[in-house]
């Protein structure tokens, strides 16, 4: 599904030029659960953003379907970000100022979908996420699991091929974190294609493929059992 | 209904901060309604010069005696008026010389007295008392069209009946205004003075000419004795009756053309075609009413000019208020004309004698003058205007940094440049709305506060062309935070907190 070639993240700061990915090659099959695993400021939420075609690589190919996506014009990068990804934020990024369903709807609406659609299939999915009794309510008033669940939901609205999730549980509770986790772990069931950053050795178990990285780069898939261990050691 | 959600987030988003886009309201507001009364303001001091100036009486050449415009406040007596020149309908011949003059007419404003039932002494104190007030009344209700003349005209009425009393000049108006009911002795003296009119100065004693139809119900009103070609001049006609003829003024007829307020006015019932009415010692015939013209014609009298009449009693000086006014077809034949004229009078009657002038000029130097402010007025509503959109701009770029994760999470979404950039304007738009419909209603109160001085408002659509125009230029301004927006990358709502 996803294929990267030597792809390259410089970020200038000033003076200072700052290498977040450095030489990158990774493929991505249709339908993989993968874990991206690594201590912090090694790249990890870096890559994810580029698997989601929110940054565009400094240098390298980035071949989505077998198409090369980094030339395409903003409005069609924008377009399979919309019908084709979904994003799940470790600190929800829900807009404060819309209710659970507009939040829902928000990502139909620039998909073209009716709003009698956008809002039977908002009500729908956010049913499915448990949350019938929360639709009207802002993200204030939710709990750190009511919340990642209705952008769990808004992530599902377009129906995408591919969920991004950066550090899904990282802010909430241990069980509210699996609970999301079993969310996730039922898309991958029904088809869905998921790269998830995690910092959980647990979570990662879960997944059919847990990619390491060290600054910038992604480790030798033989060091990557022994640095299961040695992570787990340290910790 | 088909709002879109991130619609209601902008929304929602202005409204979160209330008080900042309540100051972007008003500064909206307050700029467009500037730029829009300030435009609505050029508007008018154009058009009403434009208008002003297509009047006849600025198609005009006026040829006065120089005494009667250059020393109007002094008493006639002390004036010396051995020069004077009589003006008569034979120095109308002086048209003959341009062909660019279209009409020549001689017009001489006085006051016509009625008598209103109150005869005897003192009921003609009385009413010369209330003739008075009414006068005053009659100046303010109707706008004259040279308001200068006004003291000179009345002056003038009352010269003719001081010719021969001229010390007494003094105190006779004092009198007047001090004590309106004095005693009998000095009423005596008074009346006797205010009785000499010219036309009674061999009588020894007085009384008004009375009609067999019912009596005016008020004293008098500003009259003009004028020559025929008044009318077409002006380009006057009746509704009711006829208009007087040359041979009917030369004859001496005591006829009356009224204006149609002047009409209305005089009698108790509002009819005034074919009655008459006593003034002094002559009975007028109403012989016709004019077309309402919405201007000061409408209240005035219009009798035949006395000047052409030999028997009628005049002497030397009489016709020092009398004005020839020679109208040309095209205003730019103005200078040409009055030079013609000016030619032909000086060998007439020698040089610095008459006066010849162009109101045309005057009433240019005014409206250019009025020009000139308007367009001041209107730089600054511009500049007004630019510094508002300055800061607008400012506010709303600021706001679009401080929203560069909510714009980063939009894209993740799937908001592309173009619909981040839509988004931001339809923001503006939001304020601009708001911002102009204040803004409309600051201009139409400054329209109203003019129109309360008795002018009209300011042209409603020069009113909404400002908005119009302010509000364009706003959008604009509005553009470079949109786009700066838009330009916010997608990642960054992975990194802002
Ligand atoms: N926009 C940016 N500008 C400058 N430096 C950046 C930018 N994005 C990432 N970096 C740098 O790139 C490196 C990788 O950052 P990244 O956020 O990908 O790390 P991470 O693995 O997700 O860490 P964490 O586990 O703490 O989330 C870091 O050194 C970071 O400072
Ligand atoms: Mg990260």
């Amino acid at each position: 599904m996803i294929r990267l070639e030597n792809i390259e993240q410089k970020y200038d700061l000033g003076e200072q030029e700052v290498v977040a990915l450095n030489n990158i090659s990774l493929e991505i099959k249709e339908g993989e659960f993968v874990a991206i695993m690594g201590p912090s400021g090694s790249g990890k939420s870096t890559l994810l953003n580029l698997l989601g075609i929110l940054d565009n690589p400094s240098a390298g190919k980035f071949y989505l379907e077998g198409h090369d996506i980094t030339s395409l014009p903003d409005k069609e990068q924008a377009r399979i970000r919309n019908k084709h990804f979904g994003f799940i934020f470790q600190s929800f990024n829900l807009f404060s100022e819309l209710s659970a369903m507009e939040n829902v709807m928000l990502p139909m609406s620039y998909a073209g979908v009716s709003f009698s659609d956008r809002k039977s299939r908002a009500k729908e999915l956010l049913t499915q996420m448990g949350l019938s009794h929360r639709l009207n309510h802002l993200p204030t008033m939710m709990s750190g699991g009511e919340q990642q669940r209705v952008a769990i939901a808004r992530a599902l609205s377009n129906k995408p091929s591919l969920i991004l999730a950066d550090e899904p549980t990282g802010n909430l509770p241990t069980a509210k974190g699996q609970e999301i986790l079993d969310i996730l772990k039922g898309l991958h069931k029904q088809g869905t294609t998921i790269v998830m950053v995690t910092h959980n050795d647990e979570q990662a178990q879960m997944a059919d493929r847990v990619i390491y990285m060290q600054d910038g780069s992604i480790q030798d898939s033989s060091k990557q059992d022994n640095k299961v261990l040695e992570s787990q050691r340290g910790e | 209904m088909n709002i879109k959600e991130d619609f209601i987030l902008s929304v929602r988003s202005l409204l979160a901060s209330p008080l900042e886009s309540m100051l972007l309201v008003l500064g909206l507001a307050l700029s467009i309604g500037a730029t829009a009364s300030g435009l609505g303001m050029f508007a008018k001091a154009n058009d009403a010069a434009k208008q002003l100036l297509q009047q006849v009486e600025y198609r005009e050449i006026l040829v006065s005696s120089k005494q009667s415009s250059s020393e109007m406040n002094v008493p006639i007596t002390l004036q010396s008026t051995d020069e004077t020149v009589t003006l008569s309908v034979i120095d109308l011949e002086a048209a003959l010389l341009s062909p660019n003059i279209e009409f020549a007419y001689l017009s001489d404003r006085t006051r016509l007295r009625f008598n209103t039932g109150n005869a005897g002494f003192g009921g003609f104190r009385r009413g010369a008392g209330d003739n008075n007030n009414a006068a005053d009344n009659n100046n303010r209700n109707t706008p004259n069209p040279n308001p200068d003349e006004t003291q000179s005209n009345r002056q003038s009425t009352f010269s003719l009946n001081e010719t021969n009393t001229g010390s007494e000049h003094g105190q006779r108006n004092s009198d007047r205004q001090t004590a309106p009911e004095n005693t009998q002795g000095t009423q005596n003296e008074n009346a006797q003075n205010e009785n000499e009119s010219p036309n009674q100065r061999f009588r020894a004693d007085f009384e008004f000419a009375t009609t067999d139809g019912p009596a005016p119900i008020i004293d008098s009103l500003p009259a003009y004795e004028v020559t025929p070609e008044f009318f077409s001049a002006m380009n006057l006609s009746v509704q009711k009756g006829g208009l007087f003829t040359r041979q009917e003024m030369q004859q001496g007829a005591k006829v009356l053309v009224l204006g149609s307020k002047a009409a209305a006015s005089l009698f108790e019932d509002g009819v005034a075609l074919n009655r008459e009415v006593a003034s002094f010692d002559n009975i007028f015939s109403i012989v016709g009413v004019l077309h309402e013209t919405n201007t000061p014609i409408d209240y005035n009298a219009y009798r035949p000019s006395q000047v052409a009449t030999q028997n009628a009693f005049r002497f030397a000086g009489f016709g020092w208020g009398a004005k020839l006014q020679f109208t040309v077809h095209d205003a730019v034949d103005l200078t040409q004309a009055q030079a013609q004229l000016t030619q032909y009078f000086n060998t007439q009657y020698g040089e610095n004698v008459l006066n010849i002038q162009v109101p045309r000029e005057a009433a240019k130097a005014a409206s250019n003058r009025s020009e000139k402010i308007a367009i001041i007025t209107l730089v600054l509503a511009l500049s007004g205007l630019l510094i508002a959109n300055v800061n607008v701009s400012n506010i709303l770029y600021s706001r679009a940094l401080r929203r560069r994760k909510q714009v980063g999470i939009l894209k993740a979404l799937g908001a592309s440049k173009n619909n981040i950039f839509i988004m931001f304007l339809k923001e503006s738009a939001v304020l601009l709305v708001f911002g102009g419909l204040i803004g409309v209603f600051i201009a139409l109160g400054f329209s109203s506060l003019i129109a309360l001085e008795g002018q009209s408002g300011l042209p409603l659509y020069a009113v909404l062309l400002g908005v119009l125009m302010s509000c364009l230029i706003t959008l604009v301004f509005t553009l470079i935070p949109a786009i700066q927006a838009s330009k916010t990358a997608p990642a960054i709502a992975m990194r802002v907190e």
